[in-house]
């Protein structure tokens, strides 16, 4: 029997070491066993693939995780993918490999929609893994590069940039970054000199997407005018882990409302300040991390008030994944909103699709990386 | 282009073409099937999605009594039925309250009064700026009185860019020939701009016909080939396995020409054949698929038999079982001569077109539920590997199917394996569902979020309902000059009646098997 994963369609078996020099015909082999167990040979195996997905882990322990997650990408985005894992233990030399294969059920038959090649390294010799994606690449299509690691992707050093170079889109998550001011620095740097040649991803800033349209909505001078000219004070309280993800969010804001960081600084171990300036107005953003929880912002005050004006908007993350507005500091009727936080297998499927630079991510990123350098560590 | 505009910097980049805006959706005919069916779950997914305005209501009116609760119960009974996604009870309770229902009768000034208090209170409660969306889910009789009545109470605010919008949502049929299109136009255009109405056809919310315009201007090996040189005839099939079922009342009075032709194919005929466009603009899409329309050659009672075939179903067999013949159905005439079944074949006299046939065919009780728009190009020359007359290639067919499996196919010719040199046609096909493993949003969701938005694109402008309404009307009057109380029969699960065979074989080709 065939496992299937999760709630996705996809059916898959456990992967076959193979030999680096035979993926492509091993792949092939295991295509058409499958078609004579599954239909004595009658039935029509097709092949859907969109993207080449190259995944790079640090560890076997990170691999692992990913590897639950590769059903439901290819569920959504039909691709090859390649895991490759830097720092394992190869029963013998420097690399790897084992392959399995993927399908949906057709009325009429199978359909493959994913080919996995997983590659395992030693620490040294992980900088042969970029010459294995070279060659294993199905041409044609768009290359991904899903940096999996928790590092920043250029700290990667040699095996990052080539891997880099082989992909026209490189995704990678800055949830969980040790340091996320020298992080966005060298990320912006690296961002930056790549000029218009990739797509550059930060899945948090999909994770987040969510709570920038609900806050673009309630804004939004229809709703509540004046609110983004007479914006003064926000306050973020997030879960542990998630301080780059708010990092980005301010910056965000920062980027499409204008406003110019002054200053920013630590006020204890789980909270900070930056200031930002607009003409005449004054923005303070204060950020508290909360002892426990996800990795996820669980409340957001907005305020605009003047003296006889209210303005406020208290949005808190609610029981059952739903965003509510909080009666009592929201000068807005209370309401609740669906606020599903999608799995990473989702962000990245979708993140796929997509084929063009974010100049609004880029923009946020500039502008995070402008707090950073006035950020008094 | 939206009618209403305003500067919000932080919708830049948002993934959503053109936000919608926050507003109240105002359902007449609020407890009617359709708004159980489709508007209800419709809404409810794209609020479950993330999907609708922050701030948006939805106000059911109608002559039903209920109260809000009730109103909440209707809808979640058929949110639970009709939904593509499951009802989740942690978040029902956040979502109904967006629900409200007025009761009142369509033609009563004192109702509408009573809905604007309403709507007031709503908006204050939920903090829309004054956006109104109408949505007439009512029989087309009480259009004029409900958008009259609308008028009167002060509920259609003028188009400017500084007020809030109010716009209105018009189910077909819009008349049922060219005279009364005329008039249902004509009311409506004296109580909303034509930017403000939104004629709907659900068909054009369906992700395989958008994906029409993206197959044919998003790929460069297609539109080289979309044209009489190359392009043989087109099929346009619509089957429908049910029978008339619970609409006999309006069925048998419309018929399928006025219930299918007229708006769904028609529509779908233009998109298929429509120039390129040179930009994605509501109105610049709809001036050349208005082109196609005004390029239709008339059919007249000269040239009438060779071009259409209408037939009714007689009794047979669904699904294994015996079904009524169509004078058998309840509500129906015993007499009634109503076409269950037309068959068309149609040119469009346009340089790109000339010549080329577009065969289309519609029925009720055929074998299966399909949709699919056939392109059949030339065949090769019958010389090489096609130079066996007793045995002639099977041409290249680019099929794109709209419903039940949304996807497109195309056929090819390859050589099968072994030391013989054998031609075999090979399908390949693409799925939606099975590619991409995630569900297509419905018509509904795609076309409400539209409106909201103020995107016009995929709705039917006044020129074009009624430029196709002039040419059904042509069919429509050889029928009505008939005295003939006879109609072909075909039997119920069957393909058509072999008048509509001999349509097509007349011309030495063949209707596609499905």
């Amino acid at each position: 029997m065939i496992p299937k994963n999760g709630t996705s369609n996809v059916v898959t078996q456990p992967p076959k070491r193979i030999r680096i020099a035979q993926i492509e015909s091993g792949l092939a082999a295991l295509w058409a066993q499958f078609n004579q167990v599954n239909s004595g040979g009658h039935a029509v195996v097709m092949r859907a693939c969109m993207s080449n997905l190259i995944i790079y882990c640090d560890t076997p322990q990170e691999a692992e995780i990913i590897s639950q997650e590769i059903a439901p990408i290819v569920d959504i985005h039909p691709a090859r993918i390649l895991l490759l894992v830097g720092n394992a233990n190869p029963s013998a030399g420097p690399l790897e490999a084992s392959i399995a294969i993927y399908y949906t059920a057709l009325d009429d038959g199978w359909q493959v929609c994913g080919e996995r090649i997983d590659v395992i390294s030693t620490t040294v010799g992980s900088d042969r893994l970029p010459s294995v994606a070279r060659s294993q690449l199905v041409g044609d299509l768009p290359t991904t590069l899903w940096w999996a690691s928790q590092r920043p992707p250029p700290t990667g050093g040699e095996v990052f940039f080539q891997l880099a170079e082989l992909a026209n889109q490189i995704i990678y998550d800055n949830v969980g970054w040790l340091n996320p001011a020298q992080g966005v620095a060298i990320m912006t740097r690296w961002v930056a000199a790549k000029q218009n040649t990739q797509i550059v991803h930060n899945l948090a800033w999909r994770r987040f997407a969510g709570w920038r349209k609900l806050i673009s909505q309630v804004l939004d001078p229809q709703a509540a005018p004046n609110a983004l000219e007479d914006l003064h004070t926000i306050e973020i309280a997030h879960g542990p882990h998630a301080l780059p993800m708010t990092w980005l969010l301010a910056g965000w804001l920062a980027s499409q409302l204008n406003w110019q960081a002054v200053d920013g600084k630590r006020l204890s171990d789980s909270e900070l300040v930056w200031r930002f300036k607009k003409n005449h107005q004054n923005i303070k953003i204060q950020v508290k991390r909360l002892p426990k929880g996800d990795p996820l912002i669980y409340h957001l005050l907005f305020d605009w008030s003047k003296p006889g004006h209210a303005g406020r908007i208290c949005f808190e993350r609610l029981e059952n994944e739903r965003i509510g507005i909080v009666a009592a500091m929201s000068s807005v009727p209370p309401r609740a909103f669906s606020a599903h936080v999608p799995e990473r297998s989702t962000l990245v499927s979708a993140q796929l699709a997509q084929r063009n630079r974010d100049k609004i991510f880029e923009n946020a990123l500039k502008s995070s990386n402008a707090m950073t350098a006035v950020f008094q560590q | 282009m939206p009618d209403t505009k305003h500067d919000n910097p932080l919708t830049a980049g948002i993934n959503i073409t053109q936000a919608p805006q926050p507003c109240t959706l105002v359902i007449f005919g609020g407890g009617g099937d359709l708004t159980r069916r489709k508007l209800l779950p419709a809404i409810y997914n794209q609020a479950l999605e993330g999907e609708l305005p922050a701030n948006f209501a939805a106000l059911g009116f109608a002559i039903e009594q209920m109260d809000d609760g009730q109103y909440r119960d209707f809808a979640r009974k058929g949110i639970e039925q009709f939904s593509r996604q499951p009802l989740e009870p942690d978040y029902w309770s956040d979502f109904e309250r967006c629900l409200h229902y007025l009761q009142g009768s369509f033609d009563n000034p004192d109702a509408y009064v009573q809905l604007a208090q309403r709507l007031k209170e709503i908006e204050s409660n939920f903090g829309i700026p004054g956006n109104r969306v109408f949505y007439l889910a009512i029989p087309p009789a009480l259009i004029e009185t409900c958008v009259c009545q609308l008028k009167a109470a002060g509920l259609v605010m003028p188009i400017d860019e500084n007020s809030p919008f109010s716009r209105i949502i018009v189910e077909k049929p819009i008349g049922r020939d060219l005279e009364s299109a005329r008039k249902v136009n004509a009311t409506l255009s004296q109580n909303f701009h034509e930017q403000q109405i939104y004629r709907i056809d659900h068909y054009l919310g369906k992700e395989t016909v958008q994906n029409i315009l993206a197959m044919r201007f998003g790929n460069a090996i297609f539109e080289p080939l979309w044209n009489a040189k190359h392009i043989d005839h087109v099929q346009i099939t619509v089957a429908e396995e049910e029978g008339v079922g619970t609409r006999a009342g309006y069925y048998d009075s419309a018929g399928a020409l006025r219930d299918m032709i007229q708006n769904h194919i028609l529509q779908l005929l233009t998109l298929i054949a429509m120039e390129p466009p040179w930009i994605m603009d509501a109105d610049v899409i709809r001036d050349h698929r208005q082109d196609i329309l005004n390029c239709l050659r008339p059919i007249t009672s000269e040239n009438f038999d060779q071009h259409v075939v209408r037939a009714q179903y007689g009794p047979g067999f669904h699904h294994g079982e015996d079904v009524p013949g169509y004078r058998r159905e309840a509500g129906v005439a015993q007499d009634s001569i109503t076409e269950t079944y037309i068959a068309l074949k149609l040119f469009i006299d346009n340089w790109r077109w000339a010549g080329v046939p577009f065969y289309i065919r519609t029925g009720k009780r055929m074998p299966k539920r399909a949709s699919e728009i056939a392109i059949q190009f030339k065949s090769v020359p019958p010389i090489l590997f096609n130079a066996n007359h007793d045995q002639p290639l099977e041409p290249n067919v680019l099929a794109l199917s709209i419903q039940p499996n949304e996807g497109l196919s195309l056929r090819i010719a390859t050589k099968l394996p072994g030391t013989k040199l054998k031609i075999f046609p090979v399908k390949m096909d693409f799925r939606y569902g099975s590619t991409f493993g995630e569900q297509s949003p419905e018509a509904y969701e795609r076309l409400l979020l539209d409106v909201m938005a103020g995107d016009a694109t995929l709705f039917m402008r006044r020129d074009s309902v009624e430029s196709s309404w002039a040419w059904v009307d042509n069919i429509l009057n050889v029928w009505a000059s008939s005295r003939t109380r006879w109609i072909p029969e075909y039997a119920a699960g069957t393909w058509g009646p072999l008048e509509a065979d001999r349509l097509i074989e007349s011309d030495n080709r063949k209707w596609r098997m499905l």
